[in-house]
């Protein structure tokens, strides 16, 4: 594997350091998407041409691969357009099967995406509540409070890794206390799953949602896994084509799960790219990527300590994975962006990160945040530090 | 890109950390605005007296180019009738949509002449602005 020829980016000389809201996509994953457009588009299922037949099988090869990606079964891997419609969906799924219904207790966290927050919230009208596990001052959770929220709790959805502080939950801990509750989990994974090694069949949790643009695939896709024993059990989310048994004027039946989760025609040209993007990660090696994410996370934050104008956010410890949140002493984190960009041509997210609840928390309206991944080194961290000292000089 | 170099020219650094018109006044009236996407936020302060801007200040938090700009619009309004401020304001407006507009009116402020060309920014810059047109349209009102 060649970083440099399969990330063409990279010699654009401009250090990204932003993954954690999208990463770059490598040649493999262009290809495949581009090469289903070319040589083999064409609607999935009943089709009895040859396109089509080649079609279906490159859609349904690709959710094998990514369902094993993270120890699933291929029904139980459903394709949406992301995370934030896989909680979406499983959200008003879970009313419309009465799996959730009035006085239903849904335990989340303070440090949520708002699309791990307002799918929930959604909820209120059905007279489900909602409990907040709160973090610290500084953004951390910690797992036991997690734990002693359980009273009473019917479902737990919790990030595996939050988008802001970089903190990887203690999920095993957390998901046993569950289980012995009879609690439902879902894990919103869009942090966790394109940086650490998840296997749903071990770690035991119900429902899983990410997306394929966090994790080297094509943004557009993303994918919800639902423990095969709640499949047949559960409403589809949408209605529509391609999902029936029979259908009559006044009533239908749905055919069998995954497809009675994927009304309408999917994004194929997507699955396949995930699938793509699956594949470049295993020959990589998740547990080479989680080592890379490791090491530059402890030398940014090392590095970032150093500086006495710069605050930091997050546990600032090994739980800390792939994501460094800060902010430079007396001057916005737009300014600190801008001018990473313009002077040093390194790439940085500022704002509230789509977790306003967390930024009142820390005190801040927005942080700057750096996020890394596979394609990243030591002296993009390097060029970071020497931008955010000439912020300091130029503006703090 | 030169409008970095603009943006971030010591004179618009040096009005951002201007202290002299950050401050409550005491007696005016106030109306603030904030740009939820990244939390910048002002509240701006106007003395006025027989159809003049006695006196003017602003608190708020945000970037450099937000509160430069309230810096220069309580410098640029002091003292000045409110049919001259509404006539700043128009220019400040066309400035930022790239339209012809008269630049003896705007003072430094005319280092954003550029702003219309970077639409990220440009909320930043109007933020005080924004402030200042709902002002004047109570003092109108009332």
């Amino acid at each position: 594997m060649n970083l440099e020829e399969d990330f063409p980016f990279l010699n654009r000389g401009i250090v990204y350091l932003d993954n954690a809201a999208t990463t770059q996509k490598p040649n493999q994953v262009i290809e495949a998407i581009s090469n289903f457009y070319r040589y083999h588009n064409a609607n999935i299922h009943r089709g009895v041409h040859t396109l089509s037949i080649e079609a279906t099988e490159m859609y349904e090869k690709s959710r094998e691969r990514v369902a094993s990606f993270i120890g699933a079964k291929s029904k139980e891997l459903i394709f949406t357009y992301g995370t934030t419609s896989s909680i979406n969906f499983l959200s008003q799924s879970l009313i419309k099967s009465e799996v959730l219904k009035e006085g239903s207790v849904v335990l989340l966290t303070a440090v949520e995406h708002h699309s791990n927050l307002l799918p929930w919230q959604n909820l209120k009208r059905y007279g489900v509540s909602l409990k907040f596990v709160d973090s610290d001052e500084n953004g951390v959770l910690d797992e036991d409070k997690i734990i002693n929220s359980m009273e009473n709790v019917s479902l737990i959805s919790l990030t595996g890794l939050s988008n802001v502080t970089g903190q990887r939950i203690d999920l095993e801990k957390v998901v046993k206390e569950a289980k012995k509750r009879g609690i439902l989990v879902h894990i919103d994974g869009a942090q966790m799953v394109p940086h650490v090694k998840v296997d749903v069949s071990k770690l035991d949790i119900d429902f899983l949602s990410f997306s394929a643009h966090k994790m080297l695939g094509p943004t557009g896709i993303g994918a919800l896994y639902i423990n095969e024993k709640y499949l047949d059990a559960f409403e589809p989310f949408l209605v529509g084509g391609g999902m029936i048994d029979r259908v009559t004027l006044e009533s239908s039946t749905f055919t069998n799960p995954p497809e009675k989760f994927e009304a309408g025609t999917p994004n194929i040209a997507g699955a396949i790219g995930f699938a793509a993007a699956v594949d470049y990660l295993n020959s990589f090696g998740m547990e080479n990527v989680e080592k890379i994410d490791r090491e530059l996370t402890k030398y940014a934050l090392e590095e970032l300590k150093k500086l006495d104008f710069v605050d930091i956010y997050g546990p600032k410890d090994e739980r800390q994975v792939s994501i460094v949140s800060f902010n430079v002493k007396g001057v916005h984190p737009h300014d600190v962006a801008s001018i990473l960009d313009e002077e040093y041509k390194v790439a940085i997210r500022t704002g509230h990160h789509c977790a306003q609840p967390l930024m009142r928390k820390l005190g801040v309206s927005a942080t700057c945040r750096a996020s890394f991944y596979l394609y990243n080194k030591k002296e993009d961290i390097d060029r970071l530090v020497e931008g955010l000292k000439r912020v300091k000089k130029w503006i703090g | 890109m030169d409008w970095m170099k603009e943006i971030y020219s010591d004179l618009v650094v040096r009005y951002a950390k201007d202290p002299s018109a950050r401050k409550e006044l005491e007696g005016a009236i106030s109306a603030r605005d904030k740009n939820e996407s990244c939390g910048d936020e002002v509240r701006l302060f106007l003395k006025v007296e027989d159809g003049i801007v006695k006196d003017a200040s602003f608190i708020g938090e945000g970037c450099i180019v937000s509160m430069a700009s309230a810096s220069m619009l309580v410098k640029l309004i002091k003292d000045k009738s409110i049919e001259d401020v509404k006539k700043i304001l128009e220019n400040v407006e066309k400035m930022m949509k790239g339209e012809e507009y008269d630049e003896d009116m705007l003072g430094d402020l005319v280092v954003f002449s550029g702003i219309s060309g970077i639409p990220a920014r440009s909320k930043c810059f109007y933020l005080a602005w924004s402030v200042l047109k709902d002002m004047l349209q109570s003092v109108q009102g009332g």
